[in-house]
C-alpha cells in the first residue's frame, strides 16, 4: 500500500483544487494526504503537485455548500485560514467522510469523528482570532487622514475582519496590515474594500510610522491611556485576570500598552 | 494654604475626574443590539458585544464609561461623590463627550458610550443633559455604535421616554437590595422612584416590540433592554434575599442583567461596615455564578438557597452545592438525558451540553468522545454515566464526593495573583462578619 501525497498551495483555492484532483484521480482517501506548502519528504510515497485552479475549487465549494450546508462551508473556510499544517488533510478527510454517506445528520455536528472535529477545532481557533482582532486592533491616525492598523495574528484573518470594519467606518480611509504574512486590507471612504499582497520588505517602513502621527493622534492616545488607568479599581487589582483576558502577545500594537507601559499601574 | 479656584479645566483633567468617578459602575457590556451601519455615518453594533481592553483589575473596557458631571445634590453614604465630600468636581459639555466618543471609537478603543451622571440641580435637569448629549451624538455626529445611559430616578418620564429612543440600553441602579438598606445609606433615594421608571422602560420596550412587529422601521426603544446593579456587603442582607430580589427583577421587570458590585470602602462613615479583608469578592463571585444558574440553567432561587440556608457555601460553587444535596437526581446518562438534565451536572455548561446533544445524534458517546469534544470531566465525572457505566467506580455518597470536589481546586478569578490579598478569608463569610459586629457592639456596650 503506497501513500499518495498531494502538494498544493497554502490557500483556500489550493486545498479545494487538491480535493478535486483526489476525486478526479480516484484516489483512496485512506491512502491519500493533502499537504500545503513544503514539508519533509517521506519514503515510499508518491508526490503529486497540484496547480491551483479556481474553476475546480469552485466546483468543490459548490458541492460542499449543496451537500453539507452553509455552516459547514463557513467552518471549512475558517479552518483553511489557520496555520496548522494538518488543515488540508483534515478538510479533505472531513469532506470525504461527508460524501461517503457514513455521517448521519449535519456534517459539522458529528464531533465524534476525528477529522470533522479537527476542522471544527481549527475553525473555532480562527473564529477566536478574528474576534480578538476585532477587540484588540488599534488604529493610529497618520498624516493625510488615514487610519492605520498593524496586526500579526496567529491565522490569516484579514479578509474576515475587513467586512466588520468596512461596515463600521464607511467614511474612513483605513488600512489593516498583517505584517506577518504581508497581506493588507485597504478601504477608501465610501468605496468597497480590497486585499493587497505586500511584496518584499514593504512593512519595514511601518517601523517609523510613529513619526507621521498627527498631533491630535498623540493627544488622543494620551487621553485613552489615562482613561485605562483611572477606570481600574485599585482595591480590586488583579493582574492575572487581566492577562488571562488580554494575553501579552496582543499588547505589542495596542495604544494603551505603548512604550511598555501597563494600562493602570 | 493656597486657595485654588478652578476656572478652565483641560479635557485630560476632566476625563480623569469623571472616569475615576464612573469606575464603580459595573456594567460595561456592549451586547444585545445588532445593527448594521447605514453607510453614511459611523458605527454599528454586534449582538454579542465586543470588549476592547482590560484594566488592571481584570474588568473589561468596552465602553467609554464616564459621568457627565460628578457634582451631586445627594448624599449617599457609600458614594465618593456625595455632596458632603470634598473632592474635585468637573462637568463635560455635550460637545466634549461627543468628540471623545467619536475619536475613541474611530481608533477602535471602544464599542460606544456609557454615560451616567451625578445629580446636578435636579433629576429632570440632569436627565435632560444626558438626553441632549446622546441626541447630538446620534443626529449630528451620526453615531450608530452602542450607547448605554443611566436613567435618573425621579426625572420626568417624558425625558426618559425620549432618551430611550436614542440609546441601546438604559439602566437604573437599584443601589441596595432592600428598601431598608436604601433608606439607611441613600437617604435621598427611594425604592418607589427607582422602580417606577424601571416599570416605565419595561412597558416602553413591550409596546415598542408590538409596534416593530407591524412597522419594521419604527424607531427602536431601548433595543438592548435594561439592567441594574446593587451593592453587595454594605448592608446586612443575606444571599437568599439578594438572589430573590434578582429573580424578581428578571421575572417581573424583564431585566436583561442584574449586576452585583462588591462594596468598596471609599468613605469613612459609621453607617458603613468595616471590611478589613478588602471588598467581598468571593461573595460577589458566588452571586454571579448563581445569577447565571437563574438565567441560563433553569434554576430557581429557592432551589439554591432557603431561609434555613440563606448563604452560599464558600468552598463550593452553587451548582456543585445543589448537586451534592440532590444526589438522588444522579448519575445522569449522557446518551439519554435531556438538555435540561445535562445542564444541571456540575462541570457541564451551556456549550458542553449543546455539543453533547449535537454529537450524540450521529453516534453514541463514551468518555473519550466527551474529552475530545471538549467536555471537562474533572467534576462531571462523579455525576454522569456513558452507556450505563461510570468512568471510575464512584460511591454516590455526599461526603465522599464533596471531598473529591474540594480536591480538584476551583479556579477563582482572583487567586494567587502575587500582589493580592484575596485568599479565602473568613471575612467572605457573612455570618462571621455579623458575629464580629455583634462582638464589637457588646464590647462597646460593656466599655
Amino acid at each position: 500500500m503506497e501513500e499518495t501525497i498531494l502538494v498544493c498551495e497554502d490557500s483556500l483555492e489550493g486545498v479545494l483544487t487538491a480535493v478535486y484532483c483526489a476525486y478526479e484521480w480516484k484516489l483512496n482517501p485512506v491512502e491519500t494526504r493533502i499537504q500545503t506548502g513544503e514539508a519533509d519528504l517521506c519514503l515510499f510515497t508518491t508526490y503529486r503537485e497540484v496547480k491551483t485552479d479556481p474553476g475546480r475549487s469552485a466546483k468543490v465549494a459548490g458541492t460542499v455548500r449543496r451537500r453539507f450546508g452553509a455552516d459547514a462551508w463557513e467552518a471549512i473556510c475558517y479552518a483553511l485560514a489557520s496555520e496548522d499544517e494538518a488543515k488540508g488533510q483534515a478538510v479533505y478527510r472531513a469532506i470525504a467522510a461527508g460524501l461517503s454517506g457514513k455521517v448521519r445528520g449535519r456534517l459539522m455536528d458529528a464531533l465524534a469523528d476525528d477529522d470533522i472535529r479537527k476542522v471544527f477545532e481549527l475553525s473555532r481557533h480562527v473564529h477566536n482570532e478574528v474576534h480578538r482582532m476585532k477587540m484588540f486592533l488599534r488604529f493610529r491616525e497618520v498624516e493625510g487622514n488615514v487610519l492605520f492598523a498593524r496586526i500579526e495574528p496567529d491565522a490569516n484573518v484579514t479578509e474576515f475582519i475587513m467586512p466588520h470594519f468596512a461596515d463600521r467606518f464607511p467614511l474612513e480611509n483605513f488600512v489593516i496590515a498583517d505584517t506577518r504574512r504581508g497581506v493588507a486590507g485597504i478601504h477608501a471612504s465610501g468605496q468597497e474594500w480590497f486585499l493587497v499582497r505586500m511584496e518584499g520588505r514593504v512593512w519595514e517602513q511601518f517601523e517609523s510610522l510613529s513619526a507621521h502621527y498627527t498631533q491630535e493622534e498623540r493627544e488622543l492616545a494620551e487621553l485613552f491611556k489615562r482613561f485605562c488607568h483611572t477606570i481600574g479599581i485599585r482595591e480590586r487589582s488583579n493582574r492575572k485576570l487581566q492577562q488571562q483576558f488580554l494575553p501579552l502577545k496582543y499588547r505589542g500594537f495596542m495604544t494603551e500598552f505603548e512604550n511598555g507601559r501597563q494600562a493602570s499601574e | 494654604m493656597s486657595l485654588h479656584i478652578s476656572t478652565e479645566m483641560s479635557l485630560m483633567e476632566k476625563l480623569e475626574i469623571l472616569s475615576d468617578a464612573a469606575k464603580y459602575d459595573v456594567a460595561c457590556t456592549s451586547s444585545g443590539s445588532e445593527r448594521k451601519g447605514d453607510g453614511k455615518g459611523i458605527g454599528n453594533a454586534v449582538k454579542a458585544g465586543i470588549c476592547h481592553s482590560f484594566s488592571g483589575d481584570g474588568r473589561c473596557i468596552s465602553l467609554l464609561k464616564i459621568l457627565f458631571t460628578n457634582e451631586c445634590i445627594y448624599d449617599c453614604k457609600y458614594c465618593l461623590n456625595r455632596c458632603s465630600n470634598d473632592v474635585p468636581r468637573a462637568s463635560f459639555t455635550p460637545e466634549e463627550v461627543c468628540r471623545l466618543t467619536i475619536e475613541f471609537y474611530r481608533r477602535n478603543y471602544i464599542e460606544g458610550l456609557f454615560l451616567s451622571s451625578g445629580i446636578l440641580y435636579n433629576p429632570t435637569y440632569t436627565m435632560g443633559l444626558i438626553y441632549q448629549t446622546v441626541y447630538k451624538l446620534r443626529h449630528e455626529y451620526h453615531f450608530q455604535g452602542y450607547i448605554h445611559i443611566k436613567a435618573i430616578p425621579g426625572a420626568d418620564p417624558e425625558v426618559i421616554r425620549l432618551a430611550g429612543f436614542e440609546v441601546d440600553r438604559m439602566s437604573i441602579n437599584l443601589e441596595l437590595p432592600t428598601a431598608e438598606g436604601l433608606s439607611r445609606l441613600a437617604p435621598n433615594k427611594h425604592r418607589r422612584t427607582i422602580l417606577t421608571p424601571m416599570r416605565q422602560i419595561q412597558n416602553g420596550i413591550m409596546a415598542n416590540q408590538n409596534e416593530l412587529a407591524v412597522y419594521r422601521h419604527a424607531p427602536q426603544f431601548v433595543p438592548a433592554g435594561q439592567s441594574t446593579q446593587m451593592i453587595i456587603g454594605a448592608t446586612p442582607e443575606n444571599d437568599y434575599q439578594i438572589l430573590s430580589v434578582a429573580e424578581n427583577l428578571y421575572q417581573k421587570f424583564s431585566l436583561k442583567r442584574v449586576f452585583y458590585s462588591a462594596f468598596v470602602h471609599v468613605n469613612e462613615d459609621k453607617a458603613l461596615p468595616a471590611l478589613p479583608g478588602g471588598p467581598p469578592l468571593l461573595r460577589e463571585h458566588r452571586l454571579y455564578q448563581a445569577d447565571w444558574l437563574l438565567r441560563f440553567y433553569g434554576f430557581e432561587a429557592k432551589e439554591l438557597l432557603s431561609e434555613d440556608r440563606p448563604d452560599f457555601n464558600i468552598l463550593l460553587d452553587p451548582k456543585a452545592d445543589w448537586a451534592l444535596r440532590h444526589l438522588e437526581a444522579f448519575p445522569v446518562e449522557i446518551n439519554r438525558a435531556s438538555y435540561e438534565q445535562l445542564l444541571r451536572v456540575p462541570g457541564i455548561g451551556v456549550k458542553s451540553a449543546r455539543r453533547i446533544v449535537q454529537a450524540r445524534r450521529s453516534s453514541s458517546l463514551d468518555f473519550s468522545h466527551l474529552k475530545k469534544i471538549g467536555v471537562v470531566l474533572k467534576r462531571a465525572v462523579y455525576f454522569i454515566t456513558c452507556n450505563g457505566k461510570m468512568m471510575y467506580p464512584v460511591r454516590l455518597e455526599e461526603n465522599y464526593i464533596t471531598r473529591q470536589l474540594l480536591d480538584c481546586k476551583e479556579r477563582l478569578p482572583f487567586d494567587a495573583d502575587g500582589v493580592t490579598y484575596q485568599q479565602l478569608s473568613l471575612f467572605d463569610d457573612r455570618r462571621f462578619i455579623l458575629d464580629q459586629e455583634r462582638m464589637v457592639r457588646e464590647v462597646g456596650l460593656s466599655g
